[in-house]
């Protein structure tokens, strides 16, 4: 079974992110930046599904600016076999539509068996590729893993977290599986591991040699601040608070 | 000839999701008349619920064994020749959604907009990005749009009395297989629900253990109201997944949301700070729940909830 994990370079999620002076964009300058923490859980999960012997190997494909290549070298540093750059702008990177398309020619050129990827991307929340992808490819899905293990007759058996709780599905190779946060806790990358992932394999294809042309439906035309609440008061005393609770009538 | 809409009614078997009766004030503010849809097998009681829906003209019905669960492929197989008569598309933003939408969305070639929390055209909306900390506007010039809305964004349309929408069987092409189903881990509440309730009280890991996860619990009792959970408590085991509010988990808007033991991390924020009031209760003055709070109370939470919860007892009484 051979596996491609999408991974995405967004901002850390631990950076509070401001809005640039033109309201379209993000500051990005001198902003840390990382791989989607749910594409790193996809990551993590294909290796291990490589380290019991269920996978042969697990590539990973970054669509974006060149500087994704520093997200590549991580995910080989992790343990995925070859990286592949699919350089784009990042009007086609944000759009869920671009991307599965794009994922849609390599996943079906690199003869895939599993497309493991992250549900959603903590930047533009779209929650929408993996989903694309196998609308695109005619394939099944099993979405918001949080459990997966290959099943004796062949396929997947993955645990999907859903509003009502949790559903398990079983799914035929090959397939999209999109995953939750607590499906694993990815490790953590080693001096060695790094040195090594440099000597790893980093194709990068563009759009033209893919003979692709895209442009996304949807257009960002404006990016702004939610309104902020009114902070309120706060209180010591908790007969005070009780009080001012049962005065302003909150519980009626 | 107006604007064609058509509303997809999500539904868990029994019942319409809560979020479908926001999404039909979302679409009310577009068009007074619209129709809907809705797929499963054996949903009479939910048929019947479609059809009281204000504004429903027709509420086309698609029925299928494999329908049953609701699962993405079939769900767009059954959709698709429906999308291909309308000019906009509405589902309500929750996992049922999540699942089916952008794969019927991808069949179609078409670039959806989800989690919509402001409607500004049939061409234009708003919806959050980076866990709610920044609003994008978007447009698309797209000639059929698909959008998904968020239901803490727009107020509750309730059913009609009698039913007003015509129920039209639509037959569908032998739907194929892709998924097996084998268990859904439903864990029953005797408690309001989450999506729905007035009142919801989450806890956070200043619980510290499953065990004292109680005390949230025995408040929400006295109140009547859901309870909910912040994702460091859900990590931690003290509570389910269907618990989890925050950007990857539920997003609510209750009338009152009571916060214990939660720090207020910005991925919480974005699932609760829609709320009309935010009531906090934590022991570090410093956390950032109080900076979104109407009300806070800095305090060791075993000692203020079994307080409220007496407190609450004798006002009732």
């Amino acid at each position: 079974m051979k596996i491609l994990v999408p991974i995405k370079r967004v901002i850390d999620y631990n950076v509070v992110v401001q809005i640039h002076d033109n309201h379209r964009d993000v500051v990005t300058d001198n902003v840390k930046m990382s791989i989607n923490p749910f594409d790193e859980i996809a990551l993590e999960e294909a290796i291990r599904l490589v380290e019991s012997g269920d996978a042969t190997s697990v590539d990973c494909v970054a669509i974006g600016c060149e500087q994704s290549q520093e997200q590549i070298r991580q995910a080989l540093a992790m343990g995925a076999d070859k990286g592949i750059l699919v350089p784009t702008d990042d009007a086609i990177a944000q759009d869920p539509l671009c991307c599965a398309q794009i994922l849609q020619r390599i996943a079906t050129d690199g003869e895939y068996d599993l497309v493991l990827m992250g549900k959603q991307a903590i930047d533009n929340d779209c929650n929408q590729t993996g989903q694309m992808l196998a609308g695109l490819m005619d394939w099944p899905q099993a979405t918001f893993a949080s459990e997966l293990k290959p099943s004796k007759s062949g396929g997947l058996e993955v645990a999907r977290e859903v509003d009502g709780g949790t559903e398990v599905l079983r799914v035929k190779c090959p397939a999209v599986v999109t995953v939750d946060l607590r499906l694993n806790e990815p490790r953590y990358i080693s001096l060695p591991n790094i040195m090594q992932a440099k000597q790893k394999p980093l194709e990068s294809i563009s759009l033209d040699a893919l003979g692709m042309t895209l442009s996304p439906l949807v257009t960002r035309d404006r990016l702004d601040y939610p309104t902020p609440r009114q902070s309120g008061q706060v209180f010591v005393d908790v007969d005070v608070f009780l009080k001012k609770l049962d005065e302003d009538g909150i519980w009626d | 000839m107006g604007l064609k809409v058509l509303l997809v009614a999500t539904h868990n078997g029994q019942s319409l999701d809560e979020q479908v009766h926001h999404s039909v004030t979302a679409v009310r503010s577009l068009t007074s008349v619209f129709d809907v849809a809705v797929t499963g097998h054996h949903i009479d009681p939910i048929i019947a619920e479609a059809s009281r829906i204000d504004g429903a003209q027709k509420v086309f019905v698609v029925t299928d064994l494999l329908l049953d669960k609701q699962l993405a492929e079939p769900v767009t197989q059954a959709l698709s020749p429906l999308v291909a008569l309308y000019d906009l598309v509405v589902f309500s933003s929750n996992t049922t959604t999540k699942n089916i939408l952008p794969r019927l969305a991808a069949v179609h070639k078409i670039s959806p907009i989800t989690d919509v929390c402001e409607i500004l055209s049939k061409r234009s909306f708003k919806r959050p990005i980076y866990a709610g900390n920044i609003i994008e506007t978007v447009s698309t010039k797209q000639p059929k749009v698909l959008i998904s809305i968020r239901a803490a964004s727009y107020q509750r349309t309730p059913l009609l009395d009698q039913a007003s929408g015509k129920i039209v069987h639509k037959a569908c092409a032998a739907l194929r297989k892709y998924a097996e189903y084998k268990k859904s881990i439903i864990l029953k509440q005797d408690r309001p629900d989450l999506a729905a309730a007035k009142i919801v009280i989450s806890g956070g890991r200043g619980l510290g253990s499953a065990a004292d996860f109680k005390l949230v619990y025995r408040l929400a009792d006295q109140l009547n109201a859901a309870v909910g959970a912040s994702r460091a408590a859900v990590d931690a085991g003290f509570v389910s997944n269907d618990y989890q509010v925050g950007q990857t988990g539920k997003i609510i808007a209750p009338s009152v949301y009571v916060a214990v033991g939660i720090s207020g991390a910005i991925q919480h924020m974005a699932g609760m700070k829609d709320s009309r009031i935010i009531v906090a209760i934590n022991n570090d003055e410093d956390a950032p729940i109080f900076t979104v709070c109407d009300y806070g109370l800095v305090g060791d939470l075993f000692t203020v909830v079994p307080k409220m919860i007496s407190h609450i007892k004798k006002r009732k009484k």
